[in-house]
């Protein structure tokens, strides 16, 4: 009978227990408490947190219950992420539920979006400068375009053994834009600039609309074809949702098979960081190469803007540019912050949404490039 | 009441009505003058009284902001007092200057549950004004047969 | 290997280039192509544009007026009035609730709401999409104010 009290307790987590799985345990509460006390982004937080929880739970393998082994519910459910089925759904929720009106009122501030971009490309060269091989510094780039589906999806396609560290580094980084946008937004502007006040945007038709997402679609399949799985579930959930007619299907995308989607993409992805998988070196480059990506990419928005403003008759206000990065609608809520600091009745918001929305697509395209490059 | 004889010559649910009986209901309506802004009904209130519009544009907020514009003669609201639960499930609201001619429901209903042919025409009207002004609002009123009220 | 020679090494510095220039050119055309959607779509509503390319404007303009019955008139104030509704109406959806469009001019302090609310519905700008929602027409709004 000691025996097989003994044989019990040496399956029991605690005999189990690595101080790697305390530390990954931690890192999950504290997730769960940024997301519930701090509001920040919890739907994604949240179900990351718990599942840094469930994906540390000491256990023997042999039982099928890590992740990691091939006959676990949770590496069915980790199918999902590897094989990069979640993300494309998530961009067909994030399709229905987004209204392209501020990007087509002012096509312009696209060009904000695409500069945004640079900073995945730049933080490619600082992973290759690091060490890292070509597939893995294009998954730790995309970080920089601070779109956590995209992350996943190309770290499934070019790195998958990193899916872990990249996906926490890039929804940590999404939910600190508050706290990393701002300082770089008031040290690459002046007062000046902050105050300016955007021109009203024309009214833009429902067929506008309605034509968009098709035009988009094609003009950056045909010229990125890479960028497929993602961009055509965005402009297909978009057509979804403006089309009217489909209004039943666009609720179901922007509310059931997104909410579906993110529990299962974030609680995989939060179990897929293992305390031993985890805490490697090279996390920490990856953590540090993402905070850089995400500090560029910001950066490069805001001196794209300034950039615009020496050849524009109407000048746009250079906090527009930090909305390049395609953190939606976050980035966009501190260029409204940071804009009303200075005046309280300047309105920002509504115009940082089309910078924001190009940065899905330019992240998007930026993705396919990489892939189709690396593979 | 002339303006009333009118009325209800242009209102969907009245213009069917044998003369004897229009005869019948003219006394019991009295004329409210509105003024834009005037608020007539409330949402979750008990329905007193019910309207027929004679001039100016009503606007009838309901449930999931939807809402209706009333604005021809004879348009009537406020058959919510037939409901069971006997409450307004819009609120109207005058958008200019105008007249409605209001009957308490007290008189309306006591009208209603004669077992008349007048009644039934005026029943069958009221389903057909609503399917046809605010077809989506269908169910908003849960009308119920008024001997049971 | 580290630093430049890994970056030369992986051919990184063309990758870059040629990354960053593909979305560049996605989404410059994409711009492009939307900002002149609008016009596009301006003459697949008017076609007489078209007509007027080939019998000359003035002549096309005429026929536009023969054919169209004059929009509504609207007063000076009541033109700042409809541009301040307009900017609510903006933010809300394409299909809006005509009640909190009222109740937004009332916070937001539109002068007259309710009557000014009414010249809308009168003039058709605003209009029922008979789903118990109302919708905003541009063409109309832009028509009438610049008269």
């Amino acid at each position: 009978m000691d025996t097989l009290f003994l044989e019990f307790f040496q399956n029991t987590g605690f005999y189990l227990c690595d101080y790697r799985n305390i530390i990954m345990i931690l890192i999950g509460i504290v997730f769960i408490y940024l997301g519930i006390a701090k509001d920040y982004e919890p739907l994604l937080l949240v179900p990351i947190g718990f599942g840094m929880l469930v994906g540390n739970i000491p256990i023997f393998t042999g039982l099928g219950l890590g992740i990691y082994e091939n006959n676990s519910v949770l590496h069915y459910l980790y199918f999902g992420v590897t094989q990069g089925i979640y993300p494309p759904l998530i961009f067909l929720g994030i399709g229905a539920m987004t209204d392209f009106s501020t990007l087509l009122a002012r096509p312009v501030l696209m060009l904000l979006g695409a500069a945004a971009q640079a900073g995945i490309f730049i933080t490619f060269l600082g992973a290759l400068a690091l060490g890292f091989a070509p597939n893995e510094a294009s998954s730790i780039g995309i970080i920089g375009g601070a779109d956590g589906p995209t992350a996943i999806f190309l770290t499934a396609k070019l790195a998958p053994h990193l899916i872990g560290p990249i996906a926490v580094a890039a929804y940590s980084y999404m939910a600190l834009v508050p706290v990393i946008q701002p300082p770089i937004m008031r040290l690459l502007t002046t007062r000046k600039e902050r105050l300016i006040r955007m021109e009203e945007p024309r009214q833009v038709t429902k067929r506008e609309k309605m034509i968009f997402p098709i035009v988009a679609f094609l003009l950056c399949c045909f010229l990125a074809p890479a960028a497929l799985p993602l961009l055509g579930m965005l402009c297909f959930g978009n057509v979804l949702k403006e089309a009217v007619v489909t209004e039943r299907l666009a609720v179901t995308a922007r509310t059931a098979m997104i909410d579906t989607a993110t529990i299962l993409l974030g609680v995989t992805v939060g179990a897929s960081t293992q305390g031993d998988v985890f805490l490697v070196p090279s996390s920490v480059g990856i953590f540090v190469l993402g905070a850089v990506s995400f500090c560029i990419a910001t950066a490069s928005g805001l001196i794209f803007a300034k950039i615009m403003n020496l050849f524009l008759k109407s000048k746009i206000n250079p906090l527009l540019g930090a909305a390049g990065v395609s953190a939606v609608p976050d980035s966009a809520r501190v260029v409204q912050m940071v804009g009303q600091r200075e005046d309280p009745t300047n309105f920002l918001l509504m115009h940082a949404m089309a910078p924001n929305v190009s940065g899905v697509i330019g992240s998007a395209i930026a993705a396919g490039v990489l892939w189709s490059l690396m593979a | 009441m002339g303006s009333l004889s009118d009325v209800f010559k242009e209102s969907m649910v009245f213009n069917s009505l044998e003369e004897v009986d229009l005869k019948k209901i003219m006394p019991l309506f009295e004329k409210w003058e509105l003024n834009t802004g005037d608020v007539i009904t409330t949402a979750g209130d008990i329905a007193q009284y019910f309207f027929l519009l004679e001039s100016g544009t009503l606007l009838l907020s309901m449930e999931e902001g939807k809402s209706v514009i009333l604005e021809t003669p004879g348009d009537f609201m406020a058959m919510e007092l037939l409901s069971k639960k006997g409450v307004y499930t819009t609120t109207t609201t005058a958008l200019e200057n105008g007249n409605v001619f209001a009957v308490s429901r007290e008189a309306f209903l006591s009208l209603i549950q004669e077992d008349t042919p007048g009644a039934e025409t005026i029943m069958q009207a009221w389903q057909e004004f609503c399917s046809k002004t605010a077809a989506f609002a269908e169910n908003i009123v849960d009308i119920n047969v008024p001997g049971l009220y | 290997m580290y630093g430049i020679e890994a970056i030369n090494a992986n051919n990184g510095w063309a990758i870059s280039v040629v990354g960053i220039t593909i979305v560049f050119t996605g989404l410059v055309v994409l711009s492009f192509v939307i900002s002149q959607l609008h016009k596009v779509m301006d003459l697949f509503e008017n076609p007489r544009k078209i007509k007027g390319w080939f019998i000359g404007e003035q002549k096309a303009a005429e026929e536009g007026e023969i054919s169209e019955s004059p929009p509504f008139t609207l007063t000076e104030e009541q033109k700042e009035i409809t541009k301040q509704f307009a900017l609510l109406a903006r933010t809300m959806e394409e299909h809006f609730s005509l009640p909190r469009l009222l109740h937004l001019s009332q916070i937001s302090g539109v002068k007259n709401p309710h009557s000014n609310l009414n010249i809308l519905l009168k003039s058709a700008i605003i209009f029922p999409d008979g789903e118990g929602f109302f919708c905003w027409d541009q063409n109309l709004y832009t028509k009438i104010i610049s008269q």
